[in-house]
């Protein structure tokens, strides 16, 4: 692909559209928007293939970074909106999530549910790890928000963050190897 | 680039940069760092395996097959353009009186342009008038969501033209008519990108489908064979457009046909086809 091969974008599109369409449905919650995201995940890998050192990571770690930066870019796009003093109309997927976690009552039930749904999928796809570290893991992966905004919103100090963070990376990451080395 | 943070506190942050939840000077000191510590550049390799491992034990969410197929093309299209640098055709220059240049610029000001007009108009009212800046700040930030939708609308649009012009005007681009003895004149032209597998079937003058029937496209094979090309409905006034994408080898289509199937479509042909084109030999 970096020397210009558009088979090549074929072909990684035939293989990771599904993922890379995954990561950014359940970032974003919106069929269109999850459409865009993937479509610019494509396109940028295209245009920064030269960029690419498999030295550093696969592919598919490589393509899920790009389409996590393109749906949390349009996450807090959303999230910019709703912290406007004036605009009460922006919702992210992770208020959503919150939402549904806490049981509150949202304006459009259907919206409602299918937000519910897509946080019983993630607590399982994260059910190994202990509640403490997915609570930080789901912030900052689906709801996109920095270290200093976990600490605020959990009232937890800034290290046992970071800390829970570092434990739930490494106990994610060697299911993943083994994934990986099936598909490959 | 100097290492302000040094390597314990690094290490530190390692997990929160996979997980993209630095702060841009935080992000920054650590960009730093990792330009000189192969340790912690491979450390942090190694946790975004974690992230991504997270997207890959999600229930998978395929796309819409049309979108899919639509999507890829489009990509393709883009990719192709992309490569081969093409340059817009652009129109000429008419000659045009100052007035004429004057009407014209501001027929064709970019939105942005309106913005800023209508900013300006706005808070110019706010001041004269003390009108509420609440509203006033409501009313801009509305517009301009506004413009960001129109925008965005607009940009998928003219993607998607480039990607059908690209089919259309491909190199290996091959066109099949299809004609109709019946008094109404159905009409229609297949157009046959060969080199990306893409299908642009445009049809006119079809009569309205009986209930519970759709109209249905088959690519014929010179073996005899009926491939499914998908299923469509025409629009009052008869016309349709359907895309699809499928592999064929260029010398074993013979024809196209349309047939009139049960909703949800058929394996094979089960009526007499409305409209057949067959390959013209070259």
């Amino acid at each position: 692909m970096a020397t210009g091969d558009e088979s090549a974008l074929g072909a990684l599109y035939d293989r990771f559209a599904t993922t890379i369409h995954t990561i950014a449905f359940y970032l974003l919650g919106q069929a269109d928007e999850a459409e865009d995201a993937v479509e610019e995940t494509f396109w940028q890998a295209w245009r920064e293939a030269s960029r690419y050192d498999a030295s550093r990571g696969a592919v598919s770690t490589w393509l899920s970074t790009i389409a996590r930066s393109r749906a949390l870019d349009r996450q807090r796009a959303w999230r910019r909106r709703a912290e406007d003093p004036l605009d009460t109309t922006g919702a992210t997927s992770a208020d959503a999530i919150d939402r549904s976690d806490a049981m509150a009552p949202a304006p459009d039930p259907q919206r409602n549910a299918e937000a519910a749904e897509r946080a019983r999928d993630i607590s399982a796809a994260l059910a190994k790890l202990p509640a403490e570290q997915r609570e930080v893991i789901v912030l900052a992966y689906f709801g996109g928000l920095s270290q200093s905004e976990i600490a605020s919103r959990t009232s937890l100090p800034l290290g046992t963050v970071k800390t829970r963070a570092r434990l739930a990376l490494e106990k994610l990451r060697a299911p993943l190897a083994q994934h990986r080395e099936g598909v490959q | 680039m100097t290492d302000r943070l040094g390597h314990e506190a690094a290490l530190e942050l390692l997990a929160m940069a996979a997980l993209d939840a630095l702060s841009p000077s935080e992000q920054r000191m650590l960009d730093a760092h990792l330009a000189l510590c192969p340790d912690c550049t491979r450390e942090l390799a190694e946790l975004r395996d974690g992230v991504a491992a997270i997207g890959a034990t999600l229930p998978a969410k395929k796309l819409a097959p049309e979108r899919d197929s639509l999507m890829r093309a489009r990509l393709m299209a883009r990719a192709v353009a992309d490569r081969a640098d093409v340059t817009p055709i652009r129109r000429p220059t008419p000659i045009t009186t100052p007035a004429q240049k004057a009407s014209l610029a501001r027929r064709t000001s970019p939105t942005w342009m309106w913005l800023a007009a209508a900013m300006f108009v706005l808070a110019a009212g706010a001041t004269a008038y003390g009108a509420n800046e609440h509203a006033l700040r409501k009313e801009l930030t509305a517009a301009s969501r506004s413009a960001d939708g129109e925008n965005a609308a607009l940009k998928k649009r003219l993607v998607d033209q480039q990607s059908m012009i690209a089919e259309l005007s491909g190199p290996g681009v091959m066109v099949i008519d299809a004609n109709s003895a019946s008094t109404r004149q159905p009409y229609a032209r297949m157009f046959w990108n060969q080199p990306m597998n893409r299908w642009t079937f445009v049809a006119y003058n079809l009569p309205p489908m009986s209930p519970g029937h759709t109209y249905q496209l088959w690519l014929v094979m010179k073996d005899k064979k009926k491939v499914s090309a998908g299923m469509f409905e025409p629009t009052p006034t008869g016309s349709a457009m359907l895309q699809a994408t499928y592999a064929v080898s260029g010398d074993s289509l013979a024809a196209i046909a349309v047939t009139a199937e049960p909703m949800g479509g058929s394996a094979q042909p089960t009526t007499t086809p409305l409209l057949i084109g067959a390959m013209k030999a070259e």
